[in-house]
């Protein structure tokens, strides 16, 4: 069984939070979804992304108009994600210290790794926190392949549940999987692009009851 | 400090285990391996010899020695605002300042004396895309951990070539074995350059690698930042 040790927070600045996961799993997607709703709760965020040899994903964000373009901040990581966001996080440290000294009154400040495989883990000097974003159309299997991002995050999230009948896979047997996988640790499964979104609100809870201490009932 | 302490502290920090950022940036080599310039161990021996070593030894190694006798921040701070004025190639200033300011934090995380000091110094200022040059930060890491002088210069030279021969292995124009070959060969010019006397005044002349980093075009896709 896999139990979360309680949060401690690194300082008291802002909580930072990774999310990491294969490529193309929605991990920027998933962001864009959390914007507005950390934005209607009165929360306030900034990003940092890890584009593997671009600024794509930063660029996504700033041109979006979801997010004021300062708060994004590009790391590339140099064709090594894992590097960055595990064995030498320092730019990234550097990066989310330069975002808090701008605007000192954040509350949250997400770290956007570049995609990786299952393996990938965030060193806990970096952030306070993270989840593992993985998707129903990368095969039903993924959860029981393990690796250390399904087993040891903060949180899986399954994204693209509306997917899962186009690629012959059955959503909740993958959710009940991962859950089963993971124990006590958390499971949420999402959808978060198309006309409706599914899972970003109890996302944003987690995120608020475990890292920003609010009390919202688990 | 005992010699077998200051050589461990030196290990330590030259680790290419040690966290400072310095693997996303390749200093102009990623775009002379993609023009075909170096395409393999000669090729990046004579790059060491001729451009990196004495770009270092011309340019980084006096604000590092003026940085390890510097007392205080503000001596620091005046030293690395002289950097910042006197680094006219961009792309290596900018790489510069984003390590120095990532080995700035590591340091101050770990309690190295100074470091703490220096870091907040910086945040008042709010400079920071002209300061934390990783010369001057090195100095000061150096004299905070007791080095001497003949070790904080050698492990910054070490921890520039090392980076270098790491990024052609990444790059795929040196096999793990070649590397290290490389930088057995160049150890001697390595310390012959640290032997002579240090320039009283910074000034370097390396157009291939200076230019190289430069000529990075927008929207390139690369494996390093510079």
């Amino acid at each position: 069984m896999n139990v979360s040790p309680p949060i401690t927070r690194k300082g008291p600045g802002a909580a930072r939070i990774g999310i990491g996961g294969p490529v193309g799993s929605g991990k920027t997607a998933l962001i864009e979804a959390l914007i507005p709703v950390f934005k209607a709760r009165g929360i306030e965020i900034a990003v940092v992304t890890n584009d593997l040899v671009t600024k794509e994903d930063a660029r996504r964000l700033q041109a979006g108009g979801l997010i004021d373009p300062d708060r994004v901040l590009a790391v590339e990581a140099g064709a090594c994600p894992h590097t960055v966001i595990r064995e030498d996080p320092t730019l990234n440290i550097a990066a989310a210290d330069d975002l808090e000294a701008a605007f000192p009154g954040l509350d949250l400040i997400i770290i956007e790794s570049g995609g990786d495989n299952l393996a990938s883990t965030f060193s806990l000097d970096l952030v306070d926190w993270w989840m593992f974003v993985i998707d129903v159309a990368q095969g039903d299997d993924i959860p029981r392949k393990r690796g250390p991002g399904i087993v040891q995050s903060d949180l899986l999230v399954i994204n693209k549940l509306d997917l899962a009948p186009h690629v012959f896979v059955d959503a909740a047997a993958i959710l009940a999987e991962a859950r089963q996988i993971r124990g006590d640790a958390p499971v949420i499964g999402c959808r978060a692009r198309g006309a409706t979104v599914e899972g970003i609100d109890q996302i944003a809870d987690t995120i608020a009851r475990e890292l920003l201490f609010q009390d919202i009932p688990a | 400090m005992s010699d077998a302490l200051s050589l461990l502290r030196l290990l330590q920090c030259s680790d290419s285990a040690f966290p400072s950022g310095a693997f996303a940036f390749s200093s102009g080599l990623e775009t002379l391996v993609n023009e075909g310039r170096v395409q393999g161990a000669d090729d990046m021996a004579r790059l060491l010899e001729a451009q990196v070593i004495p770009r270092w030894l011309e340019f980084d190694r006096p604000f590092l020695r003026r940085a390890f006798h510097a007392e205080g921040p503000e001596a620091l701070l005046d030293i690395d605002t002289t950097c910042h004025l006197q680094n006219t190639v961009e792309r290596l200033a900018t790489a510069s300042r984003r390590i120095g300011r990532s080995l700035l934090t590591v340091h101050a995380r770990v309690g190295t004396p100074g470091a703490e000091a220096y870091r907040n110094h910086l945040r008042a200022a709010a400079l920071p895309h002209a300061t934390g040059y990783e010369p001057v930060v090195q100095g000061m890491i150096g004299a905070g951990l007791r080095l001497s002088l003949a070790q904080a210069e050698a492990g910054a030279l070490n921890t520039v070539v090392t980076g270098m021969t790491s990024a052609a292995v990444r790059l795929g124009r040196l096999g793990a074995l070649d590397a290290q070959s490389v930088l057995a060969g160049i150890a001697a010019a390595m310390a012959e350059g640290l032997a002579g006397t240090a320039p009283a005044q910074p000034g370097a002349f390396a157009p291939l690698i200076e230019i190289a980093a430069q000529r990075r075009m927008a929207g390139q896709i690369s494996l390093f930042a510079t």
